[in-house]
């Protein structure tokens, strides 16, 4: 069967592959499962209960927090909708009756990109316009927000990089804009 | 340059929001009297003070918002979701 | 005049010597310098000619404020006009001149204009609006046209380079507890304290050093306190930017930076930006912007040698300059003592003239200690010196007004008028300051937004009590502090006398309050003279404040011979608002890096290098990348879509439409659902089967169409056109949250999830067959018109194929996951290449659709009902839904509104415009009968086809003649109207 092709593929130079010094990298994750699960105003709380139970969570994501298990990430994106985010080996998803709520499988609408490095904070505030500042988006933190007029999701990583989550159709572009501004942060 | 505080993610740049209208209206059933859909789609109060908009927070979690805001100073006095379930959802978590 | 630079002394590095041209001559300077300092050091006096009446000026300021000292940096791509010599750092190979003068500042023939200036008053150029007397004298103006010419290019003062900017920009964000604007004694000290009590703190200063006013010092206790104060901030995280403008605050404690990036830091990594944008939300915001020192309006007090005092001041302690040798201080407070007393001390002659009738004791020591002679009750009253400053004359204050006194010579006026602290980043916030009598000079007032005001912005003119102003409005800002005390004013041993201009009787001067604007105390009156009362007409009819300077330190003085001949107080004239930018900020800048390319974000189909590769042309539609056409060899635009539009209807083609918005609508209520927003009835669309809908909008016009296809009992996908993907998303979410929230239904973007294709003609049941695994069958009964079927491309690869056509051929849209796209192509095309098949776009698909009569957005625009589309069928009278009720309204439903037609050139050889109007031949006039809304080479027909709008639709206009009409691009040309569908109207080729 054929594999599924990134976004990037065919975009990548060498430069972009060198990072900037030690102090930033812009990778790519591929492999990305992503399950959108949606529940209705007055099952929320067990719907979130059972997808905490089935997929071995620690806690309740919290609006603002994601719940991690290994490679499978949990969090609430909308008041009514969670995103199971999955870097690792493809799991099955709890299933739904319809008056539970639905599923809908997003895996090829995003491309995911690793941020990490002293200064990936000061790159993702060279385009993102939220707090990212310790105190405020802490390990597990999640957000939606606007990159150039799109909406992007930003996750930070428990070592503190970010993960960031881009519609597919812009990937290129905005993945271009911040390798340019990366440039800004080699040294020298 | 607004703030608007979101009641899912949080106070936010009004650079994810988009503007929706008035949020005083209550539409008609869809087979209401033609004056009735006359008014609620074509009549509309210019506010010298607060009232209530509809805002969508677009790049955030597209949740439409119930915002009293001031014409005339930008204050804004309340954010809700507009839709009941979901604003009562979200006043038990978080 | 004779500044020099003096041995020892200043904040300069001496030990970096720095190269710079002025005007083409080579000087040097070093580094910590400033343009200004440096050119004041090599004694370089005359920099400037003035806006209208080109009079020399020279260094007036050491800051922002200058108005004299404006030059033009840089050459080629890098030129920059209107740079204020006192702001520039220098650096090494600066390139500066001279600007507004021919053939230099030192020797321009524009000074002529200062022979015919009785003529070039303020409002001179509004009086010739009115003719030229006698020829036009009340008859308006034609002649105008012609010097207007002239007076362009008269006006303006440096000239821009007209080249694309070379450089790039920035844009970030940041946010903070506490922003602190300004690096002087109170705004070190203000950063100190919340630094203390553990906030995070941005400190932002516009100079390249921090420091503010403690550069100016020469005590050195105080010079080191600074130093121990930055170590403080740095050790404890304080993010210090220099360079960096406060340039506007905004709602919401929001402030607008911009940040210098400096010439030294690009040269050594070139892929810096020249400037950064700040955007910076702060939880309270201090600000310790200091205050700016005013002159005095007297006759030619714009002359090269005139200066504020507490300029020189700074110019000889920060940069060690002794800016004259024999010096006339003159002042109405006693700011200006001390630097009197220092400029003496460094080896000047000085003599200092106050307005006031006396001083206390302590005051005159000062002076005296110094060697400083002093008189009193007198002040300027004419500047002699045609080039420079030789000497002034003096007025004397007998008590019944000035009058003229003895001449002193001098070859540097040093002037303190007073003291106006800087308010305006509190004004944009809509927050008016208060004249304050006492300290001659507006006053900021308590803000209720989280704004706090300390130092000599909030006119405190002592430094020791600037630094505890600093503290003090932090920590009530911060709410450390027990109770709230209010900063007081005032700081001088003896109160300031108010002064703003000297002048005896009528007489005919040209004394300056706006330099950079030439606008003159004359001006003033005549403004009032002419009606012109209120401060906000007297700025626009003067041009008082206007220039890059912003009345920064005329427009006090302009408020006050206002006030006086309206025979008013200051605090009634008022002043006009400070709005953004607080000095000029470049529009790159603003831009950022979004520009170009990048302008706006592109959207790549997942097919898109595919594409490319595949001998795609690429064309916008909206922020998408669309495949316009595939040129095979040197096939220009219109022989490739015709080419393609051909093979797919004789063969097969492909076409990537992937940017077709996507939307999967889930849930128990979801038909129901779509029966509300679909103008057609859809709650009983069965599982397998798509439709085509129409949606309306509230007010009854059509909003979008798109198809609906039911996957399951609780899941439908939903297609929209490209453009209105988002407006459509973005509806249904508000349907769904604010009318009915009862509907347990979920609305998700899936745009980006599915790559698909159309697959169109008559070998595509065939083609496709070819393609997809043995359980996936396509024929007729597996896969009848409009329905929808899940199944596998060979390898294996998930897919949904539906019969829907677009193009009015045997077609199908396949869908695949996004990352799959390029090996469906492939497979696809390897399957269509045997048949004849081709690769279509845009222009081909537009051609197709149109020569069917099937609409898009460009017959869709927003102004049309679904009954002018031909599309009345589709309104379902069963039901209610979106729009039902107000598409009833009479006007709407008129026989005679347009309706979509199809368009024949009479001639079949002729071709016209999409957008041009169609008009009766004898009545080509206003809106005519209706307008074209796209056009084509229609490969079945063989000749040139449109599809468009005429009242009554088609059958009116049966075996009459129209225009198609277009007196802009190319005139008339005869056409006749038919139904719009123009090939294969029975649909018999979809069916089959």
């Amino acid at each position: 069967m054929a594999s599924p092709i990134s976004a990037l593929d065919g975009y990548h130079t060498a430069e972009h592959s060198n990072g900037y010094g030690r102090e930033l990298a812009i990778e790519e994750v591929t492999g990305l499962q992503l399950i959108q699960v949606a529940a209705w105003a007055d099952n929320t709380d067990s719907v979130e209960q059972r997808l905490v139970a089935e997929l071995g969570m620690p806690g309740i994501p919290l609006p603002g927090t994601a719940v991690q298990n290994g490679d499978v990430l949990l969090a609430r994106v909308e008041p009514l909708k969670w995103w199971i985010l999955n870097s690792g080996a493809e799991i099955s998803v709890p299933e739904l009756s319809p008056t539970e709520g639905c599923l809908l499988d997003l895996s090829h609408s995003r491309t995911w990109l690793a941020i990490s490095g002293e200064n990936a904070g000061s790159l993702l505030n060279r385009f993102l316009p939220i707090d990212l500042r310790d105190a405020v988006f802490p390990a597990g933190s999640i957000a939606t927000t606007a990159f150039h007029h799109t909406g992007v999701t930003v996750h930070r990583s428990a070592d503190g990089s970010y993960n960031l989550l881009l519609l597919r159709s812009f990937a290129v572009s905005l993945w271009q804009m911040m390798h340019e501004t990366a440039l800004q942060f080699k040294a020298g | 340059m607004l703030r608007i505080k979101c009641p899912f993610c949080g106070e936010r740049d009004h650079s994810e929001f988009s503007y929706g209208g008035d949020g005083s209206i209550v539409y008609p059933a869809l087979d209401a009297p033609m004056q009735d859909w006359v008014e609620a789609v074509f009549q509309r109060e210019n506010i010298r003070g607060m009232q209530t908009e509809t805002w969508q927070h677009v790049n955030g979690c597209r949740t439409w918002l119930l915002v009293e805001r001031d014409t005339m100073t930008h204050e804004i006095r309340s954010v809700r979701a507009a839709h009941p379930g979901v604003a009562k959802a979200l006043e038990g978590s978080s | 005049m004779s500044a020099r630079r003096l041995p020892g002394g200043g904040q300069i590095d001496r030990s970096r010597l720095l190269n710079f041209k002025w005007d083409g001559k080579q000087y040097q300077g070093y580094a910590g310098d400033t343009l200004a300092s440096a050119l004041l050091a090599n004694n370089q006096q005359l920099i400037g000619r003035s806006f209208k009446y080109h009079r020399p000026r020279g260094i007036m300021s050491a800051g922002v404020e200058e108005s004299g000292a404006i030059v033009t940096t840089g050459e080629g791509d890098r030129r920059e006009p209107n740079v204020k010599a006192t702001s520039q750092e220098l650096y090494e190979g600066l390139l500066a001149s001279g600007q507004n003068a021919w053939p230099n500042v030192r020797r321009d023939m524009g000074a002529v204009s200062g022979w015919f200036s009785r003529f070039f008053v303020a409002g001179f150029y509004y009086k010739t609006f009115m003719g030229l007397p006698p020829f036009e004298w009340g008859k308006g103006t034609g002649i105008w046209m012609q010097y207007e010419k002239l007076i362009r290019k008269a006006a303006g003062m440096g000239q821009a380079s007209r080249e694309p900017d070379p450089d790039h920009y920035d844009h970030a964000h940041a946010f903070c507890d506490v922003l602190v604007v300004g690096s002087g004694p109170s705004g070190l000290h203000a950063a100190l304290t919340a630094a203390r009590a553990g906030r995070d703190v941005m400190l932002v200063e516009q100079d390249f050093e921090i420091g503010g006013d403690y550069l100016n010092q020469s005590d050195a206790a105080l010079i080191s306190r600074r130093a121990e104060i930055i170590a403080e901030l740095e050790q404890a995280g304080v993010r210090i930017m220099n360079r960096t403008t406060a340039f506007g605050l905004y709602d919401y404690g929001t402030a607008g930076l911009l940040e210098r990036v400096s010439d030294v830091a690009m040269a050594a990594n070139p892929h810096l930006p020249r400037q950064r944008f700040w955007t910076v939300r702060a939880g309270a915001t201090l600000l310790a912007t200091g205050a700016l020192e005013r002159s005095v309006a007297f006759a030619n007090n714009d002359r090269p040698g005139v200066m504020t005092a507490a300029a020189a001041g700074v110019y000889l302690n920060r940069y060690g300059i002794l800016p004259g040798q024999q010096i006339v201080v003159a002042t109405n407070n006693d700011s200006a003592y001390t630097v009197a007393a220092e400029l003496a001390s460094a080896g000047a002659s000085v003599e200092l003239v106050d307005a006031r009738a006396a001083v206390s004791a302590q005051q005159r020591e000062v002076a005296a200690l110094a060697g400083v002679q002093t008189r009193y009750g007198c002040a300027p009253l004419a500047v002699q010196g045609s080039k420079t400053v030789q000497g002034v004359t003096l007025a004397n204050n007998g008590g019944a007004g000035w009058q003229a006194g003895d001449l002193m010579q001098c070859e540097l006026l040093l002037v303190s008028g007073g003291w106006s602290p800087v308010v305006n980043l509190l004004s944009h916030r809509g927050i008016k300051p208060q004249w304050d009598p006492a300290q001659t000079c507006f006053l900021p007032v308590e803000s209720a937004e989280n704004i706090a005001m300390a130092g000599s912005a909030a006119g405190v003119w002592n430094l020791a009590a600037c630094e505890q102003s600093g503290s003090a409005a932090m920590a009530s800002l911060l709410g450390l502090a027990a109770s709230h005390r209010s900063i007081v004013a005032g700081g001088w041993d003896n109160p300031i006398e108010p002064l703003y201009e000297v002048r005896i009787g009528e007489q005919r001067v040209k004394s300056f309050v706006d330099q950079q604007h030439d606008v003159t105390s004359d001006d003033i009156r005549l403004a009032h003279q002419e009606g012109f009362v209120s401060v906000e007409h007297l700025k626009r009819y003067t041009t008082l404040g206007m220039a890059t300077d912003q009345g920064k330190m005329g427009n006090v003085i302009g408020m006050a011979l206002m006030a006086d001949a309206l025979g008013r107080d200051i605090s009634q004239v008022g002043t006009t608002t400070f709005r953004p930018p607080y000095t000029p900020v470049s529009i790159g800048a603003l831009a950022g890096p979004n520009t170009g390319a990048h302008f706006r974000a592109l959207r790549r189909t997942p097919m898109h290098n595919w594409n490319l590769a595949n001998g795609a042309t690429m064309t916008e539609a909206g922020l998408w990348q669309r495949s316009w056409y595939h040129a095979r060899d040197a096939e220009t635009i219109s022989q490739a879509y015709v080419r393609e539009a051909e093979t797919a209807r004789s063969s097969v083609g492909i076409c990537d439409v992937s940017s077709l918005g996507k939307i999967a609508v889930q849930g128990p209520d979801a038909s129901e659902f779509l029966n509300r927003v679909y103008s057609n009835a859809f709650a009983k669309l069965p599982v397998g089967k798509a439709r085509y809908g129409i949606m309306l909008r509230d007010d009854g016009l059509v909003m979008d169409d798109g198809t609906c296809w039911r996957l399951s009992e609780n899941d439908f996908l939903m297609t929209t056109t490209t453009s209105n993907a988002a407006k459509v998303m973005v509806w249904l979410e508000e349907l769904l949250q604010l009318r009915w929230p009862d509907l347990k239904v979920h609305v998700s973007s899936v745009t980006d999830q599915w790559a698909s294709v159309s697959v169109a003609g008559p070998q595509a049941r065939a083609m496709i067959a070819a393609c997809v695994e043995a359980s996936t069958a396509v024929d007729n009964n597996s896969l009848p018109f409009m329905g929808v079927r899940a199944g596998k491309l060979n390898g294996g690869i998930d897919c949904l194929i539906a019969r829907i056509s677009f193009s009015g051929e045997m077609a199908f849209e396949i869908f695949v996951a996004a990352g799959f796209g390029p090996a469906m192509m492939e497979l696809l095309w390897a399957a269509a290449k045997p048949l004849g098949g081709c690769l279509y776009g845009l222009e081909a698909l537009g051609a197709l659709r149109i020569e069917k009569g099937h609409v898009t957005g460009a017959e869709l625009d927003g102004r049309v009902t679904i009954d002018d589309a031909g599309l009345g069928k589709m309104a379902s009278t069963k039901k209610s839904y979106i729009g039902s009720v107000l598409r009833q309204r009479p006007e709407l439903m008129r026989e005679d509104r347009p309706r979509l037609v199809g368009i024949f050139p009479k001639d079949k050889a002729s071709t016209f415009n999409a957008g041009a109007l169609i008009c009766q031949p004898d009545k080509v006039a206003g809106f005519g009968e209706g307008w074209i809304t796209a056009v084509t080479h229609s490969p079945v027909l063989g000749h040139w086809i449109g599809l468009g709008y005429v009242a009554g639709g088609h059958e009116s206009w049966a075996g009459r003649d129209l225009l198609a009409t277009d007196p802009v691009r190319r005139g008339n040309v005869e056409i006749e109207v038919v139904s719009p569908h123009m090939v294969d109207p029975k649909g018999e080729r979809m069916h089959g």
